[in-house]
């Protein structure tokens, strides 16, 4: 028997390039391998019907909860599409990997009409343990392998009953907030982070052993306590989350920017939210925030400890949903805002509103004063990249 | 491979049964790179050996099925899923069933905390002792002797010891890294070439000294994350993943019907007959209908079995009836954390 490699499809494979193309996290091409692997070597009897397939290829390809829903809609519009289009004379349902794009790296083999069988990825290096090499004898080793496309096909019955108009994948509509974020909250802390640590180096808490031990060998006695340096962080970050009606539905932005800032290291993170603009109190000077998550805490700004080393990032839409301009909101936003700029000049606004849709109204002509960002990655990174580092 | 695959034997779960784990002290031989033959840890007074309850675990289908992919590929497997779901204790009860008695030859723990470095998992070196034993060399010949010896402050880490230990008929050890998300923002990338090549170098001895998994003999490593934070994508490429599910009533019957056989062990009955199924699965429902009434989080396995372990010792020590008790709301507050 021959194998035409051009057209050698492996188990899932097809599928395997779909979710490539859409996952979330880069999927390698060692991932397909492992699951491959898996397959050969799993007893394999329980996975009866498409659900259990799909159970088993998530424990390979899907590495966060988050877009579990989304993997399960690609899994059945995958196919569904390929019911629809499916035809098994046509080379081109699954296109065949293209030596030059470098989609060849993983050989594979499509299902021989002769026998019904599907085989696996070959070894790259053309050889198998009996050191004959031959791709047809690879081939009588693999027969028994389980035809994952055809077991597919066998329970479609079961997922037809769930696609109720043709050529449409069924939605559950159980889309979790964070599946909508539109920034990856650890990448923008990362960049973040080299913004808002300070550049000094502090002495730690932990002794560094090794350099005390270094110096003993080279002086013969030890002068001092050696302290492992660190990363000093005089500055911290702060969030202020407007909370007053529209941006109720950008809640979710809230709770992924304090993910986002959680997770910078070695930094202090405050959270404060306001309704509209914080209210301020002309008597004392200063501004009351309040603390999430406890029933009625005030911060007043008076009492800060915030430095010129301070990030202060600004959530609010400034009223762009309002669809009108609020004299005295403009006025107190912009006293707020350069009550803040004259603590610390790393103040951001972040307005989860497109500047594009807005109409004559509070945020518009707010925005010509004061710089404001969408809380998206492209925008972020632009924040990020102007913004000086603290020194 | 197929005969060290979790085999369920057609059955909807596994269940890996209660046992007592003999303890050992287990020493690394850094001159040869091999563990030393493990010593079972005595009770001092009495001499006898000391002995670790593991309790009863019940596998269900799709996670045997996901470690057994994890067994196929050769690659960690990550845990995910509410606080209480047994992700920690998986790692175990698949080292109980593979290992028996003698599972803590087998079987590391590696707990990570809010500041534990890539490298501990690995080994440590005692800087301080060696500061010590040069500073008093010139008086101490003994001190003298080891200061000239690195290999002598050298602890070997759980992840070393699951590198080297031995893979008894074939079966695996077992390596559990606990909770990863509470370590640095940096700590997974860290653990990259020690996940995918299963070595690390020893950075304290001369030359270029590994400690390396024998080729073919890797251990299977369970990972846990609370999903407190994110996890680098090149971390997540090089796992399989599995997010343990909240168990249905059908489930929780099972677990608490086996759990209570511990329970039975660890009160005086008085000759009261055994709690039955009815009541239990009553127990259950009443479980499954304070999870849907919860308010802030949902209580867990772990609560439910805290539940079932305080009902039993009212039933059987304070005569109070067990199917009666299911009713007690304070109790019920109590034993569920439905008030926090």
């Amino acid at each position: 028997m021959t194998v035409d490699r051009q057209h050698m499809v492996g188990p899932l494979f097809g599928f395997f390039r779909f979710i490539r193309n859409k996952s979330h996290a880069p999927l390698s091409i060692d991932q397909y391998d492992a699951f491959v692997r898996a397959v050969y070597a799993m007893d394999l009897q329980d996975i009866q019907t498409a659900a259990d397939l799909m159970e088993l290829t998530k424990i390979f390809w899907l590495s966060d909860t988050r877009f579990q829903t989304q993997y399960e809609g690609y899994f059945r519009a995958f196919f569904q599409w390929e019911e629809l289009f499916a035809n098994g004379d046509d080379p081109d349902r699954v296109p065949p990997p293209d030596p030059e794009n470098g989609d060849s790296e993983e050989p594979v083999v499509k299902p021989d009409p002769a026998d019904g069988g599907i085989e696996g990825p070959q070894d790259p290096n053309g050889s198998d343990e009996n050191g004959s090499g031959s791709i047809e004898s690879e081939t009588v080793d693999q027969s028994q392998l389980v035809d994952f496309e055809l077991l597919i096909r066998e329970s479609q019955q079961g997922l037809e009953e769930e696609v109720p108009v043709s050529g449409m994948y069924a939605h559950d509509f159980n889309l979790s907030l964070q599946s909508l974020m539109p920034f990856n909250a650890r990448k923008v802390s990362q960049r973040l982070r080299r913004k808002v640590e300070t550049a000094e180096q502090v002495p730690s808490d932990r002794l560094d052993l090794r350099e005390m031990s270094r110096r003993y060998a080279t002086d013969g006695f030890l002068a001092e306590i050696i302290y492992e340096m660190a990363d000093a962080s005089h500055s911290n970050v702060v969030l202020l989350a407007d909370r007053f009606g529209s941006m109720y539905a950008h809640s979710y932005l809230e709770e992924h920017l304090r993910t986002c800032f959680r997770q910078i290291p070695h930094c202090t993170f405050e959270h404060y939210y306001f309704y509209n603009v914080p209210d301020y109190d002309a008597e004392k000077a200063h501004y009351c925030l309040t603390v999430p998550g406890k029933a009625v805490q005030t911060f007043y700004t008076s009492k800060h400890k915030w430095t010129d080393r301070t990030w202060i990032f600004i959530l609010s839409d400034a009223g762009a949903h309002s669809g009108m301009v609020n004299r005295p909101r403009m006025h107190a936003t912009l006293q707020f805002w350069h009550d803040l700029r004259a603590i610390t000049p790393h103040v951001y606004w972040i307005n989860p509103v497109p500047f594009e849709y807005l109409n004559d109204c509070t945020a518009k002509r707010l925005q010509l004063r004061i710089p404001m960002y969408h809380p998206d990655e492209a925008s972020l990174n632009q924040l990020i990249t102007a913004s000086k580092s603290v020194k | 491979m197929q005969g060290h695959l979790l085999n369920l034997n057609q059955n909807e779960e596994l269940v890996v049964p209660q046992l007592k784990a003999r303890l050992y002290d287990l020493k690394y031989n850094f001159e040869d790179n091999t563990i030393e033959p493990p010593v079972s840890r005595k009770d001092p007074v009495s001499g006898e050996e000391i002995l670790k309850e593991i309790s009863a675990y019940i596998i269900s289908k799709p996670l045997v099925r996901a470690v057994n992919a994890a067994i196929v590929a050769d690659r960690p497997l990550l845990l995910k899923g509410e606080p209480g779901c047994g992700k920690t204790k998986l790692a175990r009860a698949v080292a109980a069933k593979y290992h028996g008695p003698e599972l803590y030859q087998y079987y590391f723990e590696w707990h990570v905390k809010s500041r534990s470095r890539a490298q501990e998992g690995g080994y440590t070196f005692d800087h301080l002792q060696r500061l010590r034993d040069t500073t008093v060399a010139q008086v101490d010949p003994e001190a003298r002797e080891r200061a000239a010896d690195p290999k002598q402050y050298l602890t070997l880490g759980p992840m070393g010891f699951a590198f080297r230990a031995e893979h008894k008929n074939g079966k695996k050890p077992i390596l559990l890294i606990d909770e990863i998300d509470k370590g640095d923002i940096d700590f997974p990338n860290d653990l990259l070439l020690e996940l995918d090549e299963m070595r690390f170098r020893i950075h304290e001895l001369p030359g270029e000294h590994f400690v390396a998994a024998p080729r073919g003999k890797r251990p299977l490593v369970f990972i846990t994350s609370n999903d407190e934070r994110e996890l680098p994508p090149a971390f997540l490429r090089r796992c399989l993943y599995y997010k343990i599910p909240p168990f249905g009533p059908d489930m929780l019957f099972k677990i608490a019907s086996t759990k209570i056989r511990e329970y039975y062990e660890e009160v005086e009955m008085k000759d009261k007959p055994e709690i039955t199924d009815d009541t239990l699965k009553k127990f259950v429902k009443a479980f499954d209908d304070a999870k849907k009434g919860a308010i802030a989080k949902a209580p867990s396995t772990s609560e439910l079995l805290d539940w079932l372990k305080l009902l039993t010792y009212r039933h059987y020590q304070e005569n109070v009836d067990f199917e009666k008790e299911i009713g007690n709301k304070e109790l019920q507050d109590i034993a569920l954390k439905l008030n926090t």
